[in-house]
């Protein structure tokens, strides 16, 4: 039954080859276990009960070439020559098969067994003519063999002419046949699936053995090659807009009709990328392709571009791009255009009335659009004959910013939705993608190291709060208290060098201090300066920077204006005093800086002590490793802030520091607010100590919430 | 070239200032003279950095940048002052009080923000440091010494309890020490590296 090298079998039903093993077909899922029956067999009983096949014609057909046939009138012929002899050769049946064997089958042997008679009776039991004889029957049976083949082929051809339309072939929710192939081959996901509404399932009978050739086929058959080459553009859409993600690239699956890779061609697209954006040639088009870009959302101008205008636009371009379309395809084309010329006066009325014209789709023949049911974005599509059915322009557009619930909804009435709401839903996509991406820019995109948690300001404020309230409630409260604390070392030291100091012996006094701690300095040396004036010292004072100028003044008690004295500017900050301490006056005169100091470099050698009132920890190291070594027998003493105490203790125990004062705590004599002094340590430990029970809070919060996390 | 020209000049006024103080008195002359010329190219470097911060707010000002309103009172304020001094003179008692009055406030307002920020931190350092031994160590020693300040404890009234609080005391003057050697030690490489135009040849 075979006249290939392959043999196969044809399905009653749609005429589709199948394997010879093939129990189903596999395109209509049509039962073949019919076709395993005996040939004559079959055409005696018939292929099915339709009655595609006319039994009678083909059996006719057959014996009137078993009859026209040359070498069988030859065997006919000797056969007559040679009469069979009696039945000697064949054997008895079994009474067991004889009793099961049917009455058709006994008819076959028994008409095996007459021919095989007639065929030994000519052979004559000759070697030669044996041989003779198998040729002969080799022949016939090539004979035989061709006959059906041609028989098959014309069955076959009468068919596929009687063979109702595919798109007839609607199951019982709506869908059409080609549908649920394409359904089959894009099963939907997970996420589609529960987006989508509920689809009628795949049927387990149509198999799933049809390759992408065969895929083409079918679907250049069903739906028309020259619609493939006018949407190429249109399903290569997303692939030009951004990469394709598991949305854009199930999106063109669920397009209407059209596979996502109907085609494979690298160089379509390509062609089709460069191909720049051209606005119709109808000014109607072109107003319909600018009010759908003002209406979009999308902030990309060629993504707001409605996709029905690059459907319009390669309309007109598709035949002149492929020449070699057939002519079929071509004679589709054209229809396309005739169809899309009728449309104006449609839309004119929408515009006219301040809607976006929307572009219904084309459904093949048979086939409306109930038929695309639940999600409704099946394709638009010519029939086989190239006709486009009369698009409906009662399809709404739907705004991108539409409610997503909505459109849920609206896609349960399926009936009332244009294909171009789909457009729509995957233009909304891509617009929310890429607001997406934009919203993501400048933002950290790596988790820092140390992330700092957000802290308000409510904490700090109470603590400023606190300190000012403190200090000035223990200011304003009763009158002040002396300050009674213990004398350090250093400032006994201090005051015993002060009091060495004999009347008439000259003090240097080096300034070095900003404005902001001049407070603080000036509480401690006004006792200073007074007590020195007091024994009749004569105070020297010297500053290397230009504001102690105006800040000398202040050192001075008011009551004693008078004995002010006037502050020298040394330039050149510790050079200048080093200068002065380790040079001399050379023998050719002057040195500028011994011009701007009175005494020159005798300045201080004719002084009994130095005292450095100074905020710089940095000042005072300087002054007692560089410039008081050149002076060994000068007393240097310092009064500075609480802050550099720590640091002036190894020159105190060196003894290269005769004694300091190191904030207001360290001067016996100070006249202070104990209180507000108290108040402020007080606030300042109490700050402290709340920083160590916060951060223990916080500690065993988090030891909580990491048990109740385990719980 | 130009470089090298740099660290010869450096290298070689190092070498005098370190005879000139090595051999004293003899050379005590010599080092006066270079300190003198030390100091009239740092102030004629300072008159330089003074004017060229002029020109840059004045800049600032003609292209109108942002904050170019601070430009403003600065120029302001330092033309004042310039002006003042010059025709009032810089030992004007009026003039030194009227200075003083304004310097004063805003150099303290800072300090004392200062301080806060300092508060706060305190209040912090716990919490973003967590508990180690640089913050514990930290806190404690802070509570000890600003106990100490309070002025609570008689010492003068028991001898015992002042020796005490004395060594106490002293304890800060380890970490002094280190500091000063720390400080010496990185003062003479870098006088060595100078000397020997690695700090200029890298600069």
């Amino acid at each position: 039954m075979t006249d290939q090298g392959e043999p196969l079998q044809i399905c009653p039903n749609c005429g589709q080859e199948n394997a010879l093993q093939s129990l189903k077909c596999i395109r209509c899922g049509e039962l073949l276990e019919g076709l395993f029956h005996f040939d004559d067999y079959d055409e005696q009983e018939g292929v099915d009960a339709s009655g595609e096949l006319d039994n009678q014609d083909t059996i006719s057909t057959v014996l009137n070439s078993l009859d026209e046939n040359a070498l069988l009138n030859e065997q006919n012929q000797a056969a007559s020559e040679f009469p069979e002899p009696a039945e000697e050769t064949q054997p008895e049946p079994p009474a067991w098969d004889r009793e099961q064997v049917p009455d058709w089958l006994e008819r076959v042997r028994q008409r095996v067994k007459e021919e095989e008679s007639a065929l030994s009776q000519a052979s004559g039991g000759s070697g030669a003519g044996g041989r003779q004889s198998e040729d002969e029957r080799a022949q016939v049976d090539q004979a035989f063999a061709g006959m059906l083949r041609r028989i098959r082929e014309q069955a076959e051809n009468e068919r596929k002419k009687n063979r109702p339309s595919t798109e007839n072939l609607v199951d019982e929710n709506g869908d059409p046949e080609w549908l649920r192939r394409i359904r089959e081959l894009h099963p939907p996901t997970v996420e589609e699936s529960q987006n989508l509404p509920a689809k009628p399932a795949v049927s387990d009978e149509l198999d799933d053995d049809w390759t992408e050739e065969e895929l083409q086929d079918l679907l250049r058959r069903e739906i028309g090659a020259q619609y493939l080459e006018e949407h190429r553009q249109e399903l290569n859409f997303p692939l030009r807009e951004q990469p394709p993600t598991e949305e854009t690239t199930l999106e063109p699956a669920a397009e209407p009709g059209v596979p996502e890779d109907f085609h494979n061609i690298p160089d379509d697209d390509l062609e089709e990328r460069e191909k720049p954006i051209s606005l119709p040639d109808n000014p109607l088009e072109s107003q319909q392709v600018l009010s759908d870009s003002a209406g979009s959302e999308m902030p990309d101008p060629e993504l707001a571009v409605d996709p029905q205008p690059y459907f319009e636009t390669e309309l007109s371009e598709a035949p002149a791009d492929e020449p070699d379309e057939e002519p079929d395809e071509a004679a589709d084309a054209v229809a396309v255009d005739e169809a899309e010329e009728e449309q104006p006066e449609g839309l004119e009325m929408q515009e006219a009335d301040g809607e976006t014209p929307a572009i219904p789709p084309i459904l093949p023949e048979g086939t409306d659009e109930t038929q695309f049911g639940g999600n409704s974005e099946e394709a638009p599509e010519p029939d086989e004959d190239g006709e486009k059915v009369e698009p409906e322009a009662d399809g709404e557009l739907v705004e991108p910013d539409a409610n997503p619930e909505a459109e849920t909804a609206e896609d349960k009435n399926g009936p009332e939705k244009s294909a171009d709401l789909i457009l729509r839903r995957d233009q909304r996509q891509r617009a929310q993608t890429l607001k997406n991406i934009i919203e993501q820019e400048g933002r950290r995109s790596i988790a820092v190291l140390h992330e700092k948690a957000p802290q308000g300001k409510l904490g700090r404020l109470i603590l400023v709060l606190l300190l000012m309230i403190g200090v000035v409630t223990a200011l304003v409260l009763g009158p002040a208290q002396k300050l009674e604390l213990g004398v350090s070392p250093m400032s006994s030291a201090f005051e015993k060098s002060l009091g060495q100091i004999k009347s008439g012996e000259h003090i240097m006094v080096v300034l070095d201090y900003q404005a902001a701690t001049s407070a603080e300095l000036e509480s401690l040396a006004k006792p200073v300066f007074t007590k020195l004036l007091a024994q009749g010292a004569k105070i020297r004072l010297l500053t290397s920077q230009p504001a102690d100028v105006w800040l000398a003044g202040g050192l001075f008690d008011s009551d004693f204006p008078e004995e002010v004295p006037k502050t020298e500017f040394v330039p050149g900050g510790i050079l200048g005093y080093l200068a002065l301490s380790a040079g001399s006056t050379p023998d050719w005169g002057k040195t500028p800086i011994e011009k701007a100091i009175s005494g020159g470099t005798d300045l201080l050698d004719q002084s009994g002590a130095v005292l450095i009132i100074t905020d710089s920890f940095d000042f005072a190291r300087v002054w007692l490793e560089q410039v008081a070594p050149w002076k060994p027998g000068l007393k240097t003493l310092v009064i500075t802030t609480a802050v550099n105490a720590p640091v002036l203790q190894p020159y105190f125990a060196s003894r290269q520091l005769s004694g300091y004062l190191a904030g207001a705590a360290d001067h016996s004599g100070q006249e202070l607010n104990q209180r507000a002094w108290q108040v402020g340590v007080m606030i300042m430990m109490v700050v402290i100590l709340l920083g160590m029970i916060s951060k223990a809070d916080a500690d065993a919060n988090q030891r909580e919430e990491q048990r109740n996390a385990r719980e | 070239m130009k470089d090298r020209v740099g660290i010869i000049i450096a290298v070689v006024s190092g070498l005098l200032f370190l005879a000139a103080l090595f051999f004293q008195p003899v050379t005590a002359a010599w080092l006066n003279l270079i300190l003198n010329w030390v100091i009239v190219v740092t102030a004629v470097g300072l008159m330089v950095s003074v004017a060229r911060l002029i020109a840059t707010h004045l800049r600032h000002i003609a292209v109108g940048r942002r904050g170019f309103l601070f430009s403003m009172i600065f120029i302001i304020a330092f033309s004042a002052t310039l002006i003042a001094g010059i025709f009032m003179g810089e030992e004007n008692p009026e003039y030194l009080r009227w200075i003083r009055a304004i310097q004063v406030p805003l150099e303290t307002a800072l300090l004392g923000l200062v301080a806060l920020v300092m508060m706060s931190v305190a209040t912090k350092v716990f919490r973003e440091r967590g508990w180690s031994f640089l913050t514990l160590s930290f806190g404690f020693s802070a509570l000890v010494f600003l106990f100490l300040n309070l002025g609570f404890l008689r010492l003068n009234q028991d001898p015992s309890l002042g020796k005490v609080v004395a060594v106490v005391q002293g304890l800060p003057m380890a970490g002094a020490r280190g500091l000063l050697i720390g400080i010496a030690l990185g003062a003479l490489i870098m006088g060595l590296r100078m000397l020997f135009g690695q700090v200029v040849e890298n600069d």
